[in-house]
């Protein structure tokens, strides 16, 4: 059944993923920098996580945040799969149709932010990742 | 090695993970209440796991821990889920917090002072 695929193949969804995820991250910081600088922020104002920064700077924020949330339980499956070497195309096909909804849920955060569209993207990524959880426990505990 | 059995408890918590996603879409109001889809400690629970499979250290001890703290944790969420019964929440969440703590320690002292 296990077509064993390379690390590399194995590990580039996560890459991806995690570049989403520093990207996000820098642009945020560089804005929040800026805001302060040019003083449309103080920070007393933000020191304890106020929601005080500027509208763009707030989706940033929680779409960085948002990154911390499920593609944490796709960072564990990735381990696992590399760990138990089930990682083959039952994994990676879904792991980057996973990171593409990722992809386009981040984009849709950060544009116009239309939650009917940003919640059907979340969900359907919800979705893919409990489907890649429940192929990998049914193969794990298949084993015992 | 026992990493197939060390793997239930994650799959237990991924499946609870997945079950408030669910309630939250539903607006259950008590799922609502703790604002984090994933917890911290139970990040800390899986980079546990996952070092216990890449360290060869899943005996039967921390299989038996791990179970530990995955029941507490499905018994605080489900007091959580009933708000009748929320007051329990707080010491099943508190416990499993130890168990992970226990774990952490004998893993620590396996590795560091070969026990």
């Amino acid at each position: 059944m296990s077509n064993q695929l390379s690390n590399q193949a194995v590990l580039l969804p996560l890459i991806v993923q995690v570049a989403l995820t520093f990207a996000i991250g820098f642009r945020m910081a560089a804005g929040r920098v800026a805001a302060v600088r040019s003083r449309k922020v103080h920070p007393r104002d933000v020191a304890l996580r106020e929601p005080n920064w500027p509208k763009p700077l707030l989706q940033l924020q929680n779409s960085f945040l948002n990154q911390m949330e499920l593609p944490v339980l796709f960072y564990l499956l990735t381990i696992l799969a590399l760990f138990t070497k089930t990682g083959d195309l039952w994994f990676v096909v879904p792991a980057w149709i996973f990171v593409a909804l990722r992809l386009a849920h981040a984009y849709v955060h950060l544009t116009s932010n239309y939650m009917p569209h940003r919640g059907m993207l979340f969900i359907a990524g919800a979705i893919v990742l409990c489907v890649m959880w429940i192929i990998f426990a049914v193969r794990i505990l298949a084993g015992l | 090695m026992l990493t197939q059995y060390i793997l239930i408890p994650v799959f237990v918590l991924v499946a609870r993970t997945f079950v408030l996603l669910y309630a939250r879409r539903r607006g259950a109001p008590d799922a609502r209440r703790d604002g984090q889809l994933v917890d911290p400690f139970d990040v800390l629970f899986y980079v546990l796991v996952a070092h216990l499979i890449a360290t060869r250290h899943a005996n039967m001890i921390m299989v038996v821990l791990a179970f530990a703290y995955a029941v507490l944790r499905i018994v605080q969420a489900g007091f959580d889920l009933r708000g009748s019964a929320r007051a329990w929440s707080g010491p099943a969440g508190e416990a499993a917090r130890v168990v992970l703590l226990i774990i952490w320690i004998w893993f620590a002292a396996q590795i560091f002072a070969g026990i």
